[in-house]
């Protein structure tokens, strides 16, 4: 899977899909409630919350001033504490880097803990066909793995799917045998997947930070299965991105003091580990050899730009847990690995304007998601900075620019303003058939439809404001000349 | 340009292009930061920061005990004594290979036990025996560097007479704090990181595996522990 | 005190009742009000469509009218245009120097109706009374983008007579979001249906906000919903203004 997907459909068609479906509807609505209410309760009770915040941003902004200087700090650090280092600028670099190693390895089993840079790159397939078997250890990406489907949150991912799809679709795949109760399936997971722990002969995960004074990576989990990735297989690889990376030690401690409360509403994750290097000597578990892919694919362009906001991001999901769009047409309707808010921002600064559909327009730039980033990005500023980047690149419809130009010239022009009035008020009418709102029966005018389609539309008033006033200030006047000659003030 | 074999550079070059960098700097100091962020253990004596540590623990579902660093053997013995939880059946023991489990009496406690049919202590010696044992253990028992009163944190490096299997695959992980140790934030534990040399892993652990994958019902014991047990020394 | 008045084009299209209300409301207070006659839309719908060369005619247009030194104060009516002109017009003018300067001097001079009657005026009970049950839409650019939380709520509060009751997720947004309502209509309707719901909820009555399109908005669907045999009562939609100017 690269970034986009399911794109054979259309934005509209994929919305519509995911409005059909009320459990994944609804399930998408209560997650975001019990993140944010449980978020919300967290912040409310952490006086320093907007002062961890504004360092996070000068942090993260000083990092991404000196990201050549930080990236290259990293990777030597990391060499030094006896990491195989692999350099990738682009995807494809990295997909090619992880073939090596396997190879070199005559590996052909791995495991794998939840990472968005794998997703991104489209790991999972390219190991498959080339004969690797990969078991996705989250259970969330275990289930979708197991049931061919893709990820609607992006911290709870197979959100889409209630318990008795889940059970059945292990007992069609796996043979399980027991019931839907949530809490029998998980169990049952950790049965069958600690076997494929201890079997892997690779480890692969991603990395939330990475620290650039000690050539650290870190992985945070509740479920333990990064873990059990980065625990037993013999050779781990390691995805960073070149966005990943903090100074030091101190800012790591500001980022998880946000990540945890902004992502899941917890004061911190059940696991968070910080791993420098491969097992030292007479460790008798963790990986003897641990390769970093450090990937950029796109990330650099970014930078000294409008966008370079982004590459603040942490991946919390508190954006996606807060938008009033997010909730009704899920991760899926968006047809981007990374979707809501913030998915909107840096899914066309990776992949560009061609292949997006409308995906921008998909937002009412409502600007809840900014107030709540932990890191704050004006993300509702950044989507409508696309959207003015579209129109600049001519990569706009081509149906839509006479509407466009027709409302600049009327909202800038009193007379044509006034002759539009005039004109469209009895058309107006006429289309009510004497109620004071277009109702279903208009959706057959363009652009009108846009809106009557779904909601009543209120007609044009018989007066202008601007009439009244003028006449209310000519009254005003006269009055107040009539006052003056009767002497009465 | 072909794939793969990319070097450090080739990462670089085209990052500080876009940057209009000329060169990567040879060195770049951290601004000075006018920061300090109200945390909810300000001012707090260190009495208060370990209730604070045992109160947010049990938020967490953690069983917490306090005593004293002389009982320690008697309190670990407690727990083992209960045997499988839930069941109550016969179970075995991984335990970390700490000087001050052995002064303690802890290894000879634990031992004693009715329904510990084996205690396996650390031995970076018997390598992946250690692994097999934790794998099936009951009870795995650690000795924290250090705890975190804000979060009910415990701090656990690896290193060879602790393997990271010990906090990892067994049913229930007990974890021995001692009080001494307790931070108020992980802001402390990282400074006290900083310039020293970190070991292949520093592990944070706040309370069982956990997941709410399934419907957004949480299960604990997912893939690490389903019970946990912070033992504070004081 | 002496005002210019900026109502929004909403208000000069559909809704003159409610600057009348407004202008009622600011000259019971006290307020001599101007309003210049070169006015016709901020632009928002054309810059928040990504049409930022486009905007400059319409934004040019309300710097011209607004930006003179004979208007020391301006009150909108709509904290969204109000939103558009002082956050937005930099972003539009940003290689138009000189309009920039000038939209930055805007900038101190904008104040949203209810922020400045209790903030500017220093009132918060304004005479009116108005006997019924009323919940209030946090509109987004009111609320969220402007930061204006309790000038209306206050100005509610001591309205004789009224009973407010809060909807729930009452800063969440209704969906309308300029031509995202157009462009969008099948998500919009989702955002506003659900808005609608919180709405009828409350058992409230009467709907207010402080801002025209939401209130278009909210009025379309909870007209459609009254149609359609869904609501099975009228829930009046209102501008603030409206119920402040209201006496009884």
């Amino acid at each position: 899977m690269a970034i986009l997907y399911n794109t054979d459909k259309s934005l509209k068609e994929r919305v519509a899909d995911c409005l059909e479906d009320d459990f994944k509807h609804n399930a998408i609505k209560t997650a975001q409630e019990v993140f944010y209410v449980g978020r919300g309760k967290l912040v409310a009770e952490m006086e320093g919350w907007e002062d961890l915040r504004r360092h996070a941003v000068e942090v993260r902004n000083h990092v991404t001033e000196n990201l050549d200087y930080y990236v290259k700090q990293f990777a030597q650090n990391a060499e030094k504490n006896g990491c195989i280092m692999h350099y990738a600028p682009s995807g494809d670099d990295a997909l090619w880097e992880v073939l090596d190693i396997f190879e070199k390895h005559g590996a052909s089993y791995a495991v794998k803990s939840k990472s968005m840079m794998t997703e991104e790159v489209g790991l999972n397939e390219i190991l498959e066909e080339t004969g690797i078997k990969i078991t996705e250890t989250d259970c969330a990406e275990n289930i979708l793995q197991t049931a061919e489907s893709k990820p609607s949150h992006i911290v709870v991912p197979a959100l889409h799917f209630d318990r008795e799809a889940i059970a059945q679709i292990y007992r069609e795949k796996r043979g399980y045998d027991g019931s839907s109760v949530p809490e029998e399936i998980t169990h049952y997971l950790r049965k069958i997947l600690r076997h494929e722990f201890m079997e892997a002969e690779v480890g692969i995960r991603g990395c939330n930070f990475a620290v650039a004074s000690t050539g650290s990576v870190t992985l945070v989990t509740n479920e333990g299965n990064g873990r059990m990735v980065d625990s037993f297989p013999k050779v781990q690889i390691v995805f960073v991105g070149i966005d990943r990376i903090v100074p030091d030690l101190e800012a790591l401690d500001t980022m998880m003091a946000l990540l945890p409360r902004s992502a899941v509403g917890a004061k911190m994750t059940a696991y968070f580990s910080l791993d420098s290097g491969p097992a030292g000597p007479g460790e008798v578990d963790g990986p003897e050899e641990v390769h970093i892919i450090l990937m950029d694919n796109g990330r650099h362009t970014l930078a000294n730009t409008e966008f370079s906001d982004m590459l603040r991001c942490m991946r919390c999901g508190a954006c996606l847990n807060i938008c009033p769009v997010y909730r009704h047409i899920t991760g899926h309707g968006y047809g981007s690995i990374y979707p809501g808010p913030m998915g909107l921002v840096l899914t066309p600064g990776l992949v560009g304007y061609d292949d997006i559909d409308n995906m921008v327009y998909a937002c009412s730039l409502c600007g809840a998601c900014s107030e709540h980033c932990p890191v704050g990005i004006p993300i509702h500023d950044l989507i409508r900075e696309h959207r003015i980047k579209i129109v600049e690149e001519h990569k706009n419809h081509a149906i839509e620019v006479p509407i466009f130009k027709a409302l600049e010239l009327f909202w800038s022009n009193v007379p044509v303003y006034k002759f539009g009035m005039k004109v469209g008020e009895p058309i107006m009418k006429a289309l009510a058939h004497g109620d004071t709102a277009l109702a279903e029966d208009s959706a057959w005018i363009p652009v009108v439809k846009g809106w009557t389609s779904t909601r009543d539309f209120d007609i044009l008033s018989s007066t202008r404001f601007r009439t009244w006033f003028k006449e209310h200030k000519e009254e005003q006047a006269a009055q107040k000349a009539h006052g003056v000659e009767g002497g009465e003030q | 340009m072909a794939l793969g074999n990319k070097t450090l550079d080739d990462l670089l070059t085209p990052i500080s292009k876009q940057l209009e960098h000329t060169g990567v700097a040879n060195n770049v100091e951290l601004p000075a930061w006018d920061f300090k962020a109200v945390r909810v253990t300000d001012g707090m004596s260190a009495p208060e920061l370990v209730d604070l540590f045992a109160a947010e623990a049990e938020k967490v579902r953690v069983a917490v005990h306090r005593c004293a660093r002389t009982e320690l053997a008697t309190c670990l013995g407690s727990i083992v004594a209960e045997g499988v939880p839930e069941t109550g059946e016969a179970c075995t023991v991984v335990c970390a290979n700490d000087e001050r489990f052995e002064q303690g009496g802890v290894y000879a406690a634990l031992e004693a036990q009715d329904k510990v049919t084996k205690l396996t202590v650390w031995d970076e010696t018997r390598g992946q025996e250690n692994v097999d044992a934790a794998l099936t253990a009951t009870y795995g028992i650690t000795f924290a560097a250090a705890g975190i009163a804000e979060t009910a944190t415990i701090v656990q490096p690896t290193n060879p007479k602790c393997g990271r299997a010990i906090s990892l695959l067994p049913l229930v992980h007990v974890a021995v704090i001692d009080a001494a140790t307790i931070e108020p934030t992980m802001l402390e534990v990282m400074e006290n990181c900083t310039g020293k040399k970190l070991p292949s892993q520093v592990c944070f652990i706040s309370g069982p595996s956990a997941t709410a994958d399934i419907e957004l019902v949480r299960v604990e014991g997912v893939h690490g522990p389903m019970y946990v047990h912070y033992v504070i020394a004081e | 005190m002496r005002i210019a008045f900026f109502p929004g084009c909403m208000v000069d299209m559909m809704y003159p009742e409610i600057g009348i209300a407004a202008v009622n409301v600011l000259e019971r207070l006290g307020c001599e009000i101007e309003m210049p006659e070169e006015i016709v839309c901020c632009g928002q719908g054309l810059v928040n469509s990504g049409y930022r060369e486009e905007t400059k005619a319409a934004a040019r247009m309300i710097v011209d009218a607004y930006d003179t030194p004979e208007y020391e104060t301006i009150v909108s009516l709509t904290g969204s245009c109000m939103n558009a002109i002082i956050n937005d017009y930099p972003l539009v003018f940003k290689d138009e120097p000189e309009y920039l300067k000038r939209a930055e001097r805007l900038r101190g001079k904008f104040f949203e109706f209810t922020d400045f009657i209790v903030n500017e005026l220093g009132v918060t009970d304004v005479g009116a009374e108005f006997n019924d049950t009323v919940t209030y839409h946090k509109s987004c650019h009111v609320t969220r983008l402007l930061g204006i939380k309790e000038p209306p709520l206050k100005l509610l509060e001591n309205v004789k007579g009224l009973e407010y009751i809060e909807m729930a997720h009452a800063d969440r947004c209704c969906g309308f979001g300029g031509t995202f309502s157009f462009k969008q209509p099948v998500i919009a309707g989702e955002v506003v249906y659900e808005k609608c719901q919180t709405i009828i909820d409350t058992g409230a009555n009467v709907i207010c906000g402080a801002d025209v399109p939401c209130l278009l908005n909210i009025k379309g669907a909870l007209g459609r919903l009254r149609s359609e045999g869904k609501l099975d009562r009228d829930i009046r939609v209102m501008h603030i203004a409206q119920i402040l100017d209201s006496r009884g």
